[in-house]
């Protein structure tokens, strides 16, 4: 799911937060996936376990056989906190963070800004996603209120 | 893996023999390694011994990349130097059970006899070094790697994020309230204001707790620990060596496991942390019982996480935290439980979990002054939180 332009300039002030990540031999594919567009994790081969992070590694079976699956909305609102605090000079104060989880794909957990939301949100209510950049280029997941159409 | 308590281990064949604090404050002018220096020779002295007799020597974190300004404090053997020690174990480490890892491992040392008497400290200067607000971990860091790094690169750049996605949950399934939580801090303002050492000691009002600013909803200002300079020190002795020490607690039981993924954010349920693990593995070593316990200290970097070790440790049932710090009473001097007798970090300062360990100490010697709790004769050390934490029972000698 890739955002419009429009989305782009009004959400561009999270851009600044974020550290960006060590890229690795085992996270370079999931990175490679979200710059493109797409939220891919592992799945096990052998017992159908999604791994994320990546480790190339099955931490049920120890199975190394791993096939990227595209992680499909909507995933879980499972916590989420208003900050409210600027972490330094000329930072941004005031936005949402969510915790987000996907039950059909083991229960993996992402972390990212919460957009489009009026009031508090709802923990339990569907999310969907769309990939923006964070600092220094790389693309993370950045959750919204899931709409059925 | 359960560690099954067996009567012919090693693992009480070391005690706690010194304790040494040095001044603790907002900006002290000396720097932290005259101040781990003052820690440490007070400590070598209240156990008693000389500096000579120091043959291990540990700290946590030990050098590396500092996650805050002024976290970690000085270089091991820029500490040794100093005090001219000839050392037979040492160690400066990071990765293990939370802030006690030091601890736990010179407890083995001596335990084992690759020592006979190790100091281990802890120092920060986060006060002096950040001068000012907190900032997050990205004007740190500039790549983000290990357990926290998906936290850092989803935007999550402060630890109170992550600990508020923690206490959201608890609110969401139990019903805690603001409120509730607001007595631990309360409280232990209460009792900072019988500590000498303490930072924050004027009385703190549920007004003004529920007023104070949002820094990562649900916390606000006063769930935050404060930032000091400080350093803390404590001797480990191995136990054949009792006839040469002054004093000494027992260390009954320690926990440091790790039974689940070691990522605040896949935790599987956020209602729990690493506290219960830890406190698990501890409770099984010992015949002791939570309702033994005469005094707790645990962890408040940020205020839910002594909510999950009161549940962690069995004080109350899953969820009933809130509930058992409301108004406060049960965990005041003079209550059942008396908690964070020094303030707490909230209010007694930021010495990264050494000052419960230090606070422990005083109330099983009878040494903490207007703060004394009666006939203490065992303890509960709890620290860290998400997805790291330590534990340790303490009972008089």
């Amino acid at each position: 799911v890739r955002p419009t332009d429009e989305d782009d300039a009004s959400y561009a002030i999270y851009e600044s937060i974020g550290i960006p990540p060590r890229i690795t031999a085992e996270t370079r594919e999931f990175w490679q996936a979200t710059a493109s567009g797409t939220l891919r994790v592992d799945q096990c081969e052998s017992c159908r376990l999604h791994v994320f992070p990546p480790r190339g590694i099955c931490r049920r079976c120890h199975g190394r056989r791993m096939r990227a699956v595209t992680v499909d909305p909507p995933g879980i609102l499972y916590s989420f906190t208003e900050n409210r605090n600027a972490w330094g000079p000329d930072r941004p104060a005031d936005y949402l963070l969510g915790l987000v989880e996907f039950p059909q794909y083991s229960g993996i957990r992402f972390v990212g800004f919460l957009e489009g939301y009026s009031g508090e949100p709802e923990i339990g209510s569907l999310v969907g996603f769309v990939l923006r950049p964070g600092p220094v280029g790389f693309h993370r997941p950045h959750f919204r209120p899931w709409c059925e159409s | 893996v359960r560690i099954v308590s067996t009567s012919r281990s090693i693992r009480r064949s070391a005690v706690i023999s010194g304790l040494g604090q040095s001044k603790i404050g907002r900006r002290l002018t000396e720097s932290p390694y005259q101040l781990t220096m003052d820690a440490i020779l007070a400590a070598i002295d209240d156990a008693g011994l000389n500096p000579s007799d120091i043959d291990g020597l540990a700290t946590f974190p030990g050098p590396g990349e500092e996650l805050n300004p002024g976290f970690s404090g000085p270089d091991l053997y820029d500490v040794q130097d100093g005090l001219g020690l000839e050392l037979n174990w040492h160690l400066a480490t990071s990765q293990g059970p939370a802030q006690f890892l030091s601890l736990f491992s010179a407890l083995a040392a001596a335990s084992f006899g690759m020592c006979r008497h190790a100091v281990v400290y802890r120092t920060t200067n986060e006060a002096s070094a950040q001068g000012g607000p907190r900032r997050g971990h990205d004007e740190m860091i500039k790549q983000a790697a290990g357990p926290l790094a998906w936290l850092f690169a989803g935007g999550a750049v402060s630890p109170t994020n992550f600990a508020s996605f923690y206490f959201q949950r608890h609110m969401h399934e139990f019903g805690t309230s603001k409120e509730q939580l607001g007595w631990l801090a309360i409280t232990e303002r209460a009792h900072a204001a019988r500590n000498p050492d303490a930072i924050l000691t004027k009385p703190l009002s549920m007004d003004e707790y529920l007023s104070s600013r949002t820094i990562s909803s649900p916390l606000s200002l006063y769930d935050c620990d404060i930032t000091v300079d400080g350093s803390c020190a404590v001797v480990v002795s191995a136990r054949d060596t009792v006839s040469d020490l002054k004093q000494w607690v027992e260390v009954e039981a320690v926990g440091g496991a790790m039974r689940h993924r070691p990522l605040w954010e896949q935790w599987p349920d956020l209602t729990t942390m690493a506290t219960h693990d830890a406190a698990a593995q501890m409770w099984s070593m010992t015949s002791l019982k939570p309702a033994d316990v005469d005094v707790a200290q645990v962890y408040d970097a940020f205020s839910p996480f002594a909510l999950f070790w009161l549940e962690a440790l069995g004080f109350c049932g899953p969820g009933e935290s809130g509930p058992y710090v409301e108004g406060g009473g049960r965990i005041s001097l003079g209550g059942d439980l008396p908690l964070n007798t020094f303030g707490g970090q909230l209010s007694g300062g930021r010495m990264h979990g050494w000052g419960f360990l230090a606070e422990a100490i005083r109330q099983l010697r009878s040494e903490a002054g207007d703060r004394q709790v009666k006939n203490v004769d065992v303890a509960v050390v709890g620290v860290g939180g998400g997805a790291s934490a330590s534990s340790l029972l303490l009972t008089r000698s």
